[in-house]
C-alpha cells in the first residue's frame, strides 16, 4: 500500500516536472537566442507562490556576459550629492568552492535588477506609482535605504549599471537610475 | 556481468540511500551556516526582507495561515528555522540513524518554507534539488524495505535524467552555446564566473568551444551513457562529479555540487537494476 502511494505521488511529480520543461522552458528557446541576458525574466509582476515547487531546469541556457553593478548616491541636507559610489554586493572568496556567503545575496540583486528591468522595457508608461509597487524595486530600494550614509544624508537614489570584463573592451552601460527617495 | 557490476552488487539499496542523504544534508548545512553568517540581509532593511518577498507572490497569505507563515519566516523567527535546518542536517552527517526518518521530515518541511522565505530573488536550482532529494528521502523513510524505496531511487535517477538532459537540449538551441562563446562569456562575469581565467584565455577560442560542446554532450546524453554498462556508467558519474566541482570552484555555487552528486548514487543503483532487468529477458528469450 505504501509502495503504491509513494510511486503514484512520485510518478505524477515526475510528470509534471517533465510538464513544466516543455511547457515552460521550450518555448523560451526562441527569447535565448535572441536576448541572452535578459530572457530569464517573464513579463508577470507577481509570482505564483508554488512557481518553485516544480524545477525549471535551464542551468545557464540564458548567458550573462556581463556584471549588474548596483550604485548609490546620497543628496545631503544642503542640496549637494556625493559622488556615485559602488554597492559591491559579491566578495569572492578564496574557498567559495566551500564557502560562499555573498552567492544568494548578488543573485538577489541580479535577478531583482533584470525583472526591473524587463518590466520598464515591457511597460513603457509605467508611473512612479507603478514602480513603487514593483517587489523587484522596492526590495532594491530598501537593499540601498539600509547600505551606511553619513549624518548629513538626506534622501538617496541607486543605479543600475551593466559592466563588461575587461578583455571585452567594452564601455558599462547605465541601465536605470532610481527617483530620489528619503532616507528616514 | 562484469567485475564492476559484482562489486556495485554489494552497494546495497539502503546504502545507496544513505549516501544521496548524507550529501543532501551537506548541502544543507552549508547554505544554513551562509544564511546565519549572513543573517542581516534577512532584516526588515536587507536585501531579503520577508515583507518584500511576501508582496511578490501573486497570492498574499491570509488569516491563519498569514500570520504563521509571519511568525515562521519574518526575522528573526527565520533564523529559528535555519539553526533548525542546521542541526537536522548536522544530525544526519554525524550518522545519528535513529533520529534521521525525523529530522528529514523537518528538513522536508523547513527547506519548503525556506524555498517560499528566498521567493523569487536569489533563489537557486540546487534548492530545488535539494528539495525533491529530502521530499523523496521522506518518503522513503516511511517504508524503506518496500517498494517505494525502489520507487524514491528510480524517481531520483528520473529527475535528474530530465534535469541534464533539459539543460543540455536547450543549450543545443543557444547560439551562444554552440559558437562556444557561452563558456567564455559567463567566466568573464564576477558573480558567476573568474575573470582572470576569461582574461587569460580571451586570445583563443578552443578551449571555451571544446568545454561548450562537453558540456553539451555530458547533459544530453547522461540518461543513455548510464545505461551503457558498468565501466561508462562510472565513468560517466565521474564525469559528472568533475563537472559540478569545476562549477563550484570556478563559479562559486558550492551547493549545486552536493544537490546533484547527492542522486548520483541513486542512478547506480538505477543502472544497476534495469541493467538487470534487461539481462534477465534476454536469458529467458534465449532459454525460450
Amino acid at each position: 500500500m505504501i509502495a503504491t502511494i509513494a510511486a503514484i505521488v512520485l510518478a505524477v511529480y515526475f510528470v509534471l516536472s517533465v510538464i513544466r520543461q516543455v511547457t515552460l522552458v521550450f518555448p523560451r528557446m526562441r527569447a535565448f537566442n535572441g536576448s541572452p541576458g535578459g530572457a530569464r525574466v517573464t513579463p508577470d509582476r507577481a509570482v505564483p507562490w508554488n512557481s518553485r515547487l516544480l524545477p525549471v531546469w535551464t542551468f545557464f541556457s540564458a548567458v550573462p556576459d556581463y556584471d549588474v553593478e548596483l550604485l548609490i548616491r546620497d543628496r545631503l541636507v544642503d542640496q549637494q550629492y556625493t559622488p556615485w559610489r559602488a554597492a559591491p554586493y559579491q566578495r569572492v572568496a578564496a574557498i567559495r568552492w566551500l564557502w560562499n556567503p555573498d552567492r544568494r545575496r548578488g543573485k538577489a540583486i541580479v535577478d531583482m535588477s533584470a525583472r526591473l528591468l524587463f518590466a520598464l522595457a515591457t511597460h513603457r508608461d509605467m508611473t512612479a506609482v507603478d514602480l513603487a509597487s514593483l517587489g523587484p524595486y522596492t526590495g532594491l530600494l530598501t537593499y540601498a535605504r539600509g547600505l551606511p550614509r553619513s549624518p548629513l544624508s538626506d534622501q538617496r537614489q541607486f543605479m543600475i549599471a551593466r559592466t563588461f570584463a575587461r578583455h571585452r573592451g567594452k564601455a558599462p552601460h547605465i541601465m536605470l537610475i532610481s527617483p530620489l527617495f528619503p532616507l528616514s | 556481468m562484469t567485475d564492476l557490476w559484482v562489486r556495485a552488487l554489494s552497494v546495497t539499496q539502503a546504502g545507496a540511500v544513505n549516501a544521496t542523504l548524507v550529501m543532501a544534508a551537506c548541502g544543507v548545512l552549508i547554505d544554513c551556516a551562509e544564511t546565519l553568517y549572513t543573517r542581516r540581509w534577512y532584516r526588515p532593511d536587507g536585501v531579503f526582507n520577508w515583507a518584500a518577498r511576501r508582496a511578490s507572490y501573486a497570492w498574499s497569505p491570509s488569516g491563519a495561515i498569514g500570520t504563521a507563515l509571519d511568525r515562521i519566516l519574518a526575522y528573526p523567527y527565520f533564523l529559528a528555522l535555519t539553526v533548525l535546518q542546521l542541526v537536522c542536517a548536522a544530525l544526519i552527517v554525524a550518522g545519528v540513524t535513529w533520529l534521521a526518518p525525523y529530522a528529514v521530515g523537518v528538513l522536508v518541511a523547513a527547506r519548503f518554507l525556506t524555498i517560499l522565505r528566498i521567493g523569487p530573488y536569489g533563489g537557486e536550482g540546487s534548492d530545488q534539488m535539494l528539495m525533491i532529494v529530502l521530499a523523496a528521502m521522506g518518503l522513503y523513510a516511511i517504508g524503506p524495505e518496500s517498494g517505494a524505496g525502489r520507487a524514491v531511487v528510480w524517481f531520483l535517477a528520473a529527475e535528474v535524467m530530465l534535469a541534464y538532459v533539459t539543460a543540455g537540449a536547450i543549450k543545443l538551441r543557444t547560439a551562444a552555446w554552440r559558437s562556444g562563446d557561452a563558456i567564455q562569456s559567463v567566466m568573464g562575469t564576477t558573480l558567476f564566473g573568474t575573470p582572470v581565467l576569461a582574461e587569460a584565455v580571451a586570445h583563443t577560442r578552443w578551449p571555451s568551444l571544446v568545454l561548450c560542446w562537453m558540456v553539451m554532450a555530458f547533459e544530453c546524453l547522461f540518461p543513455i551513457l548510464v545505461f551503457c554498462g558498468p565501466e561508462v556508467c562510472a565513468a560517466t558519474l565521474l564525469a559528472g562529479v568533475v563537472m559540478h566541482a569545476s562549477i563550484a570552484i570556478l563559479q562559486g555555487l558550492n551547493v549545486f555540487f552536493w544537490a546533484f552528486v547527492s542522486t548520483y548514487p541513486a542512478v547506480w543503483i538505477t543502472a544497476r537494476d534495469v541493467h538487470a532487468a534487461v539481462g534477465d529477458l534476454l536469458q529467458r528469450g534465449i532459454a525460450g
